[in-house]
């Protein structure tokens, strides 16, 4: 007699997607750090370069706006950035959500790769903890022996199926959190983007603001060249 | 006078079917409530590079 092949456990036999998540995080810290060094540089060398050059108060105001643009601009990303690294809430609702209809989409070409062979979609993989209460429900109001029988084995199949379903569940919840956070990577990626932007146009406008002033008829004329007459008399 | 007409169970309602079977319904068809066989997750979808770690 030979004894049944035990089930492969899913959350054994296959890396956990939870696993990118640090490499998601370093890079959204590689953004960081990248917007929290121009906004050093803007904010240590930025005045420092204006002491002296700015040849009045509208210069001095412009050169303010200038540096506050391009300081909001560093800010924006940071803070689009930082969103990563929060730990999003993840539940299987959220895969409703429309910043993860790329993952819908993939579930959708390959349902086995995310359900194997026990569900096709996510109310295949949820609806026995649902099956097992109705079938409580109806054990206590069932009085005829045979009928009780028919739920009674029932509610054990559930049990067996809610072993089976539920580690494919934690599995897809993985992904989901993983692709969470993977949305708002692309999108903080997206918005650091138009934030270098605003730091380019905050940064034009101080440093044109603390240009030297050019002189004042165009540029000055180079003086002429004393020359020596070598004619003999 | 006709019969009324029959309301739509609820999804995952329940029913002992004529030939003694426990069913559900599954929004579109009442279903036998059986065992799953799970013959476990394929390879699955990649996750990590595992060759590329420069963190």
């Amino acid at each position: 007699m030979t004894s049944p092949p035990s089930r492969p456990d899913v959350e054994q036999t296959l890396p956990s997607p939870l696993d990118s998540i640090p490499d998601l995080r370093a890079a959204a810290k590689w953004i960081l750090a990248s917007a929290g060094a121009v906004g050093a540089a803007l904010l240590g060398g930025g005045p420092l370069v204006a002491i002296g050059k700015v040849p009045d108060a509208g210069h001095a105001a412009l050169a303010g706006l200038g540096l506050l643009v391009a300081l909001c601009g560093v800010g924006w990303a940071i803070w689009r950035t930082s969103d990563v690294l929060i730990p999003p809430i993840t539940t299987l609702a959220t895969l409703d959500e429309p910043e993860l209809r790329p993952l819908r989409e993939l579930i959708a070409r390959s349902p086995e790769a995310f359900y194997g062979s026990v569900a096709r979609d996510v109310a295949g993989l949820t609806r026995h903890r649902q099956i097992a209460a109705g079938l409580r429900a109806k054990l206590a109001e069932e009085g005829d022996p045979a009928r009780r029988r028919a739920w009674e084995s029932a509610l054990e199949r559930t049990r067996a199926n809610i072993a089976i379903t539920d580690a494919y569940q934690r599995r897809l919840l993985d992904f989901i959190h993983v692709w969470q956070i993977h949305a708002k990577l692309r999108r903080a990626r997206a918005h650091t983007l138009l934030a270098g932007v605003v730091v380019a146009v905050g940064a034009t406008v101080f440093m044109l603001a603390t240009a030297e002033p050019a002189h004042p008829g165009g540029p000055a004329t180079p003086a002429a060249t004393p020359s020596v007459s070598t004619a003999a008399t | 006078m006709g019969n009324p007409p029959e309301q739509t169970p609820a999804v995952n309602a329940l029913r002992i079917s004529e030939t003694g079977e426990v069913e559900f319904y599954d929004g579109s068809a009442w279903q036998p409530y059986l065992e799953l066989s799970d013959d476990g997750p394929g390879p699955g979808p990649v996750v990590k590079d595992e060759g590329h770690d420069d963190r």
